[in-house]
C-alpha cells in the first residue's frame, strides 16, 4: 500500500519559511522570528534536543529563547523524510543536520513536527527532536 | 465537508483505537510484537523513530525494528498520560508520556504518534519515541527557574 502524502503549497511555503527561521535560531540566535511560527496556545509543546518536555507557549518559548543563547551552529540543513497532511493538521518526519567549525563538529536531530492551520495560517503545533544514534543494521546518516 | 456528527463519530473511533495500541504497546515492551504490529498502516510511508535509536520507513523495515526493538524489552508495568490529543479530517495526533517499569528499573518515554483513517480504519503510521531522564528533567527546571543553568 502507498499512500504518499501530497503536502499542501500553502504548507510547503510555511515549512519552507520555517526551515529559514529555524536556520536564523540555530547559526545566529535569532529566535523571535522561528518563534513567530509557532501556535501561541496552550496546548503547544515542545519535546526539545535538550531534553524534558514542555506544554503551553509560554513555557516553550522560555526554553528556546534560553537555547539559542546556547548554540553555535554554523550551518543548519533540513532533509525531510516524508509528511503527512489532512485539513487542517500536518505532521513532517525530518533530520535536521548542524555543522561547526568548517564541519569538523556536525550533529544530526531526528525530528517530528507537527502543524495546525489556525485561523487560516499553519502554525507550528509540536516539535519533538533528539539527536540521532546510529543502530547497526538500521537507517542512519553515518 | 464532513458534519459535526461525523467528526465526533471520528474522535470516538479514534479513542478506541488508541486504546488499541496501548494494548499492543504493553504487548510490545514485553517482547510481544505482534498485536502491536496489528494496529499500524502497511503503508510505504509509515515511519519509526524508536526509543531503540535510528529511524526506519516503510512498513517492512517498521516491522523489521519494533520486532528487533521487542525482543530487547521486557517491561511489566505501562502507564501513559496524555499531553496533546488533535484530529483533523482523516489525521490525528497524540503527544503522551509512557511511564514503563519493571521489578528492577524504570523509565519515561516522551512521545509522538500519528494516525491515520484509512479503508479498514484508523491505522497508526508514525512512532517518535526516546527517553526522559531525571538529569533532563533537573536541568530543564533549573534553565526555566533561573535561566543560567543547565548545558545543551
Amino acid at each position: 500500500m502507498s499512500t504518499l502524502t501530497e503536502v499542501p503549497a500553502d504548507l510547503q511555503t510555511f515549512m519552507d519559511n520555517l526551515h529559514e527561521k529555524l536556520r536564523g535560531h540555530a547559526t545566529r540566535s535569532d529566535t523571535r522570528p522561528f518563534l513567530e511560527g509557532w501556535s501561541h496556545t496552550s496546548d503547544a509543546s515542545i519535546m526539545a534536543a535538550v531534553g524534558g518536555y514542555h506544554v503551553g507557549y509560554d513555557k516553550l518559548s522560555e526554553l528556546l529563547l534560553w537555547v539559542s543563547t546556547q548554540l553555535s551552529f554554523d550551518t543548519y540543513e533540513p532533509e525531510i523524510l516524508t509528511a503527512y497532511a489532512d485539513g487542517d493538521l500536518a505532521t513532517s518526519v525530518e533530520l535536521e543536520h548542524f555543522t561547526k567549525n568548517d564541519g569538523a563538529e556536525h550533529m544530526t536531530l531526528r525530528t517530528t513536527h507537527v502543524y495546525r492551520r489556525e485561523a487560516g495560517e499553519w502554525k507550528l503545533l509540536h516539535r519533538h527532536a533528539e539527536a540521532l544514534t546510529p543502530v547497526a543494521g538500521m537507517n542512519s546518516t553515518d | 465537508m464532513p458534519t459535526q456528527h461525523d467528526q465526533a463519530e471520528r474522535r470516538k473511533e479514534l479513542e478506541a483505537f488508541i486504546t488499541q495500541c496501548m494494548r499492543g504497546l504493553r504487548h510490545q515492551v514485553r517482547g510481544d510484537p505482534e498485536p502491536f504490529l496489528a494496529v499500524w498502516s502497511h503503508a510505504d510511508d509509515v515511519s519509526i523513530l524508536g526509543a531503540i535509536g535510528s529511524y526506519a520507513q516503510g512498513w517492512k523495515d517498521v516491522r523489521t525494528h519494533l520486532r528487533a526493538a521487542s525482543k530487547t524489552l521486557n517491561w511489566t508495568e505501562v502507564a501513559v498520560q496524555r499531553l496533546l490529543t488533535t484530529l483533523s479530517g482523516d489525521l490525528a495526533v497524540t503527544v503522551v508520556l509512557e511511564r514503563m517499569s519493571n521489578a528492577q528499573a524504570a523509565r519515561t518515554l516522551r512521545v509522538t504518534h500519528a494516525y491515520r483513517h484509512e479503508e479498514e480504519g484508523w491505522r497508526l503510521i508514525l512512532r517518535h519515541a526516546n527517553q526522559v531522564t531525571p538529569d533532563d528533567e533537573a536541568r530543564e527546571q533549573a534553565i526555566l527557574s533561573d535561566g543560567s543553568s543547565g548545558a545543551l
